[in-house]
């Protein structure tokens, strides 16, 4: 344990390490704390995300890091039991305690599920997109899948739609492979192809964040590739958040790094520096596999 | 150039999202409550009108009306036991022809069957179950009734001076086949595909280790099935037994042609009889009087009552075999 | 003899029963499709659908019963897949886990065992009797009832089998509840419904029992719903217990007709399931 190569700073073992990010920050999350009923979650996570970056969370399973990228576009709060203090800033509007947030947010007790309070939170939700770990296309065409979230919100003409569609279709690396076949059901692609339908499909009301619970975990490697290729190039137009479980995968395509433990940040930074020189011993331990 | 979706410091423009607005939510899950309390509301109105319609007779007879096996329209005297002592003894009679058969049709499709025939036997058993119970009864009356006048009621009559006095009584009656025993008989046809359809799921959920550790001690197909298996889902198999007993006590139309109508108790195995279901059904559109259709209702609402305590006790034995 | 014989044998005789008892139930499925065919299949021709039930003695069809039937059905259907889609809905997405949700399906599982007789009863009452007449609507009404519990039960069961990452996907985007259950997952669980309103209908075509007191029945083709109306199950009962021989034979076309009805609705039933199941 005791290896001396890299000088352990003397600090609040609680408190994270954090180095902030230079540009400007389109998300943050301060302070967060998140509650499934009685039994809390995430303990004070600072997360600052900064605009046109890819930014990573990893960490062993159940350390927080899927449940802090729920806590960000509030999906949460369809679930009843569960809520979330501390801020959560995006363009500088607080997201827990804005008007439009609070009220008729929760969920009722009862609920089976989901429960949409009002317009604004939709609109909000629209504007910090999500891809989850299994890909969901709908079950229409894959048309119909990608303008379905911009038909909530635009009357749109054909052409104007067809060029949304395409556009999005273009971004996720998608275009080429299905332009012949746009009436065709999204249920009929390949796994990969899905996934990436999903992002088409999250991206076309051009949100300011993505995020990505583990997007590849089920595709084989070949799609992973095409993917992490296609987060790459959507680096430009939007701010994206991975959840990931695969290191080499962080490494490679993300701008900044954050290493989570038992619903804590410990350790964020950019990428580089927390693979090559983690500062913190749990962190060492993680990238250099000896657990998780 | 394309204008961006969304400003960073507008909401979009509230258009006419489809769907989106929070009256269409709210009219929507009414709409879904509403028709979830009309189904409560349909069978609360069966109880409530069956109460109400059958009130006037129990008035009437009070507790009598349960013992009672007189049914006299001139004398406007009705009781009820006849017709109930019909339903409890071909719904039980008929349990226990079509148990062992039932278990034995799904522990043969579970463990002996070759897989490749497995399958359409199922269906095919399946298939005998979504039969109407109108057709069951055409058969009943005009196949299996003289079959079995001929076959078994006669010559059981004229031997009946060889038989010990206890059987021949028990198979005393007119031989025309249509009694309580083929009722039973027709009643177990029925619910053997569904026991038997239910029973073979409930086996299917017996998890393989538990059927290869059996097996790997060298125990015998037998003893598989009977020490472990049916063990194991015991809950879930008396279960099975309720429903099956459910829906033999509420069966009208193959009762209804092969029973005889006879009302009073039945002095035989072999001798007419009647159930619940079927007197409703032969008297109720030509009930004489106000009191007749009253005690009609009030027999349905005591087949109600039965059916419904019976269905409870199943459904609880089921669910929590589902665990 | 020894144990290991003794069990041997015992085990044998045990297999040889369980294959017995499968013999004999499709013995008897064979033995009543047998008689269907040979009593019905003769009986079949032209005048069945274009004749109405016949006085003894003359030539007449089916057509009163098979028209009343296919109306009464028809009716009794729409009723049960709307009532019947929304509570499955409603169990599956809103409140199915709440006490009063629990209660709603514990007694949809009743009204679904319930014996169609008594139905039949209930819909006399509030149809029959105050109105002082039989009717078509009240025989719709009375199957509609004894098939809503079967849509219900299916809809729930294939809702709650939609992934649940299907709805947040839907509301990530921002659409509200009620929008991602009718525009997606009613979508995705389209067949399974589908199968439902099926079962529904196979399970009411054959019922006779609660159309007694309710549509009564009519000897001449009858397509006023608010007057009494024919129907199969109620002709076959009628001629069957009837001492015409011409009236029986016209009892076991119309039962073979109603058992044909529903063994290919099953069939159908079954072929969409299968086709829903391939990935």
């Amino acid at each position: 344990m005791n290896d001396v190569a890299t000088p352990i700073v003397t600090r609040d073992p609680e408190a994270p390490i954090m180095v902030r990010p230079t540009g400007d920050l389109v998300l943050e999350a301060r302070q967060l704390d998140f509650f499934y009923g009685k039994s809390q979650s995430l303990y004070g996570v600072d997360l600052p995300i900064e605009r046109n970056k890819i930014t990573a969370l990893i960490g062993p399973s159940g350390c927080g890091k899927s449940t802090l990228l729920r806590t960000l576009n509030k999906i949460y709060d369809l679930y009843p039991g569960q809520n979330a203090t501390g801020r959560i800033l995006l363009d500088g509007k607080d997201l827990l305690t804005d008007r439009a947030s609070v009220g008729r947010l929760k969920a009722r007790d009862g609920d089976v599920a989901l429960e949409p309070a009002n317009l604004d939170t939709s609109a909000l939700r629209a504007r910090i997109g999500m891809v989850f770990q299994k890909p969901t296309p709908f079950p229409m065409s894959i048309y119909d899948n990608v303008a379905f979230g911009v038909r909530l919100y635009f009357k749109k003409s054909k052409a104007e739609m067809d060029q949304i569609v395409e556009r999005s279709l273009r971004r996720a690396a998608l275009w080429d492979e299905v332009k012949d076949k746009l009436n065709s059901s999204g249920l009929g692609l390949s796994g990969g192809q899905q996934q990436r339908l999903c992002v088409a499909r999250g991206i076309a009301v051009e949100p300011e964040v993505l995020l990505l619970d583990e997007p590849a975990s089920a595709l084989d490697p070949v799609s992973t590739a095409k993917l992490e290729e296609t987060l790459m190039e959507l680096r430009d137009d939007f701010s994206i958040v991975i959840v990931t479980h695969n290191l080499q995968q962080a490494a490679r395509i993300s701008d900044y790094t954050g290493f989570m433990f038992l619903g804590r940040m410990i350790e964020f930074r950019p990428t580089a520096e927390l693979f090559e020189r983690p500062q913190s011993t749990r962190t060492r331990d993680y990238v250099t596999g000896r657990f998780g | 150039m394309t204008a961006t979706m969304m400003d960073s410091d507008t909401a979009p423009p509230r258009e006419t999202a489809p769907g989106q607005s929070e009256l269409s939510e709210t009219i929507f899950r009414g709409l879904c409550f509403g028709a979830a309390t009309l189904l409560l509301a349909a069978l609360a109105g069966v109880v409530i009108s069956l109460a109400i319609g059958g009130w006037p007779a129990f008035k009437q007879f009070g507790f009598g009306f349960f013992t009672s096996s007189a049914w006299d329209p001139v004398q406007e005297n009705y009781g009820a036991a006849g017709p109930i002592v019909g339903t409890i003894v071909t719904s039980v009679l008929a349990l226990i022809i079509a148990l062992p058969l039932a278990t034995g049709v799904s522990v043969f499709l579970v463990e002996f069957c070759p897989r490749n025939i497995a399958k359409p036997i199922a269906v095919a058993v399946e298939l005998l179950a979504g039969i109407p119970s109108i057709v069951y009864g055409m058969w009943g009356l005009f196949v299996l009734a003289p079959w079995f006048a001929i076959h078994v009621q006669l010559p059981l009559m004229t031997d009946s001076a060889n038989l010990p006095s206890w059987l021949s009584a028990l198979v005393a009656g007119i031989p025309n086949g249509a009694n309580i025993f083929t009722a039973s008989l027709i009643l177990a046809i029925m619910i053997l595909p569904y026991m038997s359809a239910v029973f073979r799921e409930l086996l299917l959920t017996i998890p393989a280790q538990v059927r290869e550790a059996a097996y790997g001690l060298g125990s015998t197909n037998f003893e598989v099935v009977s020490k472990v298996m049916i063990p194991y889902v015991r809950r879930g198999a008396v279960g099975v037994v309720m429903l099956g007993l459910g829906r033999a006590l509420g069966e009208t139309m193959a009762v209804t042609f092969i029973i005889g109508n006879s009302h009073g108790f039945p002095h035989s195995l072999f001798d007419s009889g009647s159930t619940i279901a079927s007197t409703i059904a032969n008297e109720f559109a030509e009930a004489t009087s106000d009191m007749h259709t009253a005690a009609l209702i009030a027999l349905g609402l005591v087949l109600f009552i039965l059916t419904f305590a019976v269905l409870a006790v199943a459904r609880l034995l089921l669910a929590s075999e589902k665990h | 003899m020894d144990r290991a014989l003794r069990r041997k044998i015992t085990n044998s005789v045990f297999i040889g029963l369980c294959g017995a008892a499968t013999l004999v139930a499709l013995a008897f499925l064979v033995m009543i499709l047998w008689s269907l065919v040979a009593k019905g299949f003769g009986g079949l021709d032209a005048k069945i659908f274009t004749m109405t039930q016949p006085a003894p003695g003359s030539p007449g069809g089916l057509l009163n019963g098979i028209l009343g039937s296919i109306m009464m059905c028809v009716l009794g259907m729409v009723l049960a897949v709307i009532v019947g889609i929304l509570a499955g809905t409603w169990l599956a997405e809103y409140g199915g886990k709440t006490a009063y949700g629990q209660v709603v399906r514990f007694l949809n599982d009743v009204l679904l065992s319930a014996p169609s007789i008594l139905v039949g009863l209930f819909v006399y009452e509030i149809l029959v009797k105050p109105f002082h007449g039989f009717s078509g609507y009240a025989g719709g009404v009375a199957l509609g009832l004894l098939a809503v519990p079967i849509v219900t039960r299916t809809t729930e069961d294939m809702l709650t089998l939609q992934p649940n990452t299907l709805r947040e996907a839907g509301m990530a985007l921002g659409a509200g509840r009620g929008f991602v259950i009718r525009s997606i997952i009613w979508k995705a669980a389209g067949a399974g419904l589908f199968t439902g309103g099926l079962l529904g209908f196979a399970r009411i075509s054959g019922e006779t029992a609660p159309l007694l007191f309710t549509s009564l029945g009519n000897q001449f083709v009858n397509l006023k719903m608010s007057q009494p109306m024919g129907s199969l199950p109620t002709t076959i009962f009628q001629f069957a217990l009837s001492a015409y021989d011409d009236w029986q034979r016209l009892a076991w076309v119309g039962a073979l007709l109603i058992a044909v009805a529903v063994l290919a609705v099953n069939i159908v039933g079954r072929l969409v399931a299968r086709e829903t199941h391939r990935p």
